[in-house]
């Protein structure tokens, strides 16, 4: 049984049609910038990969939990565009999507602290995600199940996986799929900051250094990519953008927030989603990377791609989309389907921007300056 | 089928070092989480886990946010030409970093894997008692391979529920609760 992908919907920093988020990709559009939804009001870095719609931020105001605005929004939109509804019934569809840290309007709470907090204790000001997707999930009405994700930055990979697995298995006809995250609030960049890695203050647009010597920080993105897998037989031919064909998952078991350095459960990872999709490493043409930016993430990258690929690592092309759009957290995975997709219908590797000077460390084929076919 | 399942009142100590080796992690811990070591910790004194064991976690949706407690003594402070800027480094200058590791919705699957070593098939998830039971029936093993299952919640009165379970698919094909909107802490507090 094939599983492919019949349609996509999406809210990012690279723009919310096809044309022009595939655009700003092949063009290599740096969308990191100083924040304009919100006064950060900090002294550190204070650029974020904030949405946009040609080119314009998207604002919104205080009230709202900018992850489900962009969900309900991608969601309708998937809805309409599949036809969807009239094809499977509510409980053939399941909703498997991945996303991140609640949102705390703090501005509430300075504005109301005597009534709203006082009286309430939060009630108003603390927006429960699994609570506002499930509810705007059983409108729609999607009733084969209703799954959040939440493996921080693998949460919208997982869901994706996950929503492989439904379908090949033949659990559920259709899975809505992917992820939608928003850091960019008071609370949660604040909290990011806190935890190091972060840039610290620079030229937002180049920031984000994935797999770069001087890399030293990832800048916070924020955005919604939701997708629509199929049973390939149930599928219009012509929808088809893609196939998903192995899914594999690990856990490093190691430290918090570090990876593995010997980067062996990663290379599982791959090791798994290659043998279930029935595919060599040979037959690799490209890898699409995490790509934080980080000190730590590079080497570990470069080390499973070692194990798993051997001597052709050196020469394996390999591209990051987060010196574009910053790190989306939630629904990074999600979101930079969109540059999977675009590298397997023009057959190119990206460059990865930002990236200028190699990392001895970290040894990988980076395209620079202009695709490689 | 094995199953744990443990609750304890906001006043009560949970006995979270009699169940840890990795001791240093304990002050990331909210006390779902400690709920939910405590079970797993009981639950392998009779089924040992291995590094493959595949291990899937569904954390309920917190009843209130951990930031109002730390700075709640100032929160509802009024003060004249006290600005939004103000409020907020004040706000979180009383907020200790250890909180971001406890609101992180992950982080009780992270502790627990950490702590035994799993490196298996996983996912985590927050509320949905489907995905926990959805992900462990359709995980890329054997039939009756034993999986670990987990749910924690904390409650609004401060009280902290945990559950564990060991599964095997075969025990989870067509089970009433594979398609339940309900948070996971459910299966385990029927």
């Amino acid at each position: 049984m094939r599983v492919v992908i019949t349609g996509l919907a999406f809210r990012t920093p690279l723009g919310c049609t096809i044309e022009e988020a595939m655009a700003n990709i092949e063009s290599g559009t740096r969308r990191i910038a100083r924040v304009e939804n919100i006064d950060l009001v900090t002294e550190g870095f204070n650029g974020a990969g904030e949405v946009r719609h040609r080119g314009k931020v998207i604002k919104s105001d205080h009230t709202i939990d900018r992850k489900i605005q962009f969900f309900e929004e991608s969601l309708k939109e998937l809805e309409s565009s599949t036809s969807l509804h009239s094809r499977y019934s509510p409980n053939d569809i399941v909703l498997n999507i991945g996303s991140g840290i609640d949102y705390i309007d703090i501005e509430a709470i300075f504005k109301e602290r005597e009534s709203v907090f006082k009286e309430k204790r939060g009630e108003k000001v603390f927006f429960k995600s699994f609570e506002q997707i499930s509810n705007i999930a059983l409108k729609s009405p999607i009733l084969g199940g209703i799954n959040l994700f939440t493996a921080a930055c693998v949460a919208s990979t997982q869901a994706i996986g996950s929503s492989y697995r439904m379908i090949k298995e033949g659990y559920r006809k259709a899975a809505i799929t992917g992820g939608s995250d928003s850091m960019v609030n008071h609370i949660n960049y604040r909290g990011f900051q806190d935890l190091g890695a972060m840039t610290p203050p620079s030229n937002p647009p180049f920031a984000c250094r994935p797999f770069d010597k001087e890399r030293n920080g990832t800048a916070l993105g924020e955005g919604a990519l939701l997708m629509l897998l199929e049973e390939s037989s149930q599928a219009n031919p012509n929808s088809i953008l893609g196939e998903i064909a192995g899914y594999g998952t690990t856990m490093d078991s190691y430290a918090i927030t570090d990876p593995d350095p010997s980067a062996i459960p990663l290379s599982k990872a791959i090791k798994k989603a290659l043998a279930e999709a029935q595919i060599t490493p040979q037959k690799i043409d490209a890898v699409h990377l995490h790509g934080t930016g980080t000190a730590k993430n590079a080497p570990a990258e470069y080390r499973a791609l070692q194990i798993v690929f051997g001597e052709r690592v050196s020469t394996l092309p390999v591209f990051a989309l987060k010196g574009q759009i910053g790190h989306l957290i939630g629904s990074c995975g999600a979101v930079e389907m969109l540059a999977v997709i675009h590298s397997l219908q023009n057959q190119v590797t990206l460059p990865t921007v930002n990236f200028t000077t190699p990392d001895p460390e970290a040894p990988l084929f980076v395209v620079r300056e202009k695709p490689l076919r | 089928m094995r199953k744990i399942y443990k609750k304890y009142l906001a006043q009560d100590e949970i006995p979270i070092y009699n169940y840890i080796k990795k001791r240093k992690l304990v002050k990331y811990f909210t006390r779902d989480v400690m709920a939910a070591m405590v079970c797993v910790g009981e639950l392998s004194n009779h089924c040992p886990f291995t590094e493959e064991t595949p291990f899937f976690f569904s954390r309920g949706e917190s009843e209130y946010p951990l930031l109002f407690e730390q700075s709640s003594p100032f929160l509802e402070s009024v003060e004249e030409g006290y600005t939004f800027k103000q409020f907020f480094n004040r706000a979180t200058s009383l907020v200790s970093p250890l909180i971001h590791f406890k609101t992180m919705r992950n982080m009780g699957h992270c502790f627990i894997s950490i702590e035994y070593g799993f490196k298996g098939d996983n996912a985590s998830l927050t509320g949905s008692l489907s995905g926990l039971l959805t992900s462990a029936l359709l995980s890329n093993c054997e039939p009756q391979t034993p999986i670990l299952i987990v749910a924690s919640k904390l409650n609004l009165d401060s009280s902290a529920e945990g559950g564990a379970a060991i599964v095997t698919k075969r025990e989870l094909e067509g089970h009433p609760l594979l398609n339940s909107n309900s948070e996971a802490i459910q299966f385990f507090n029927q």
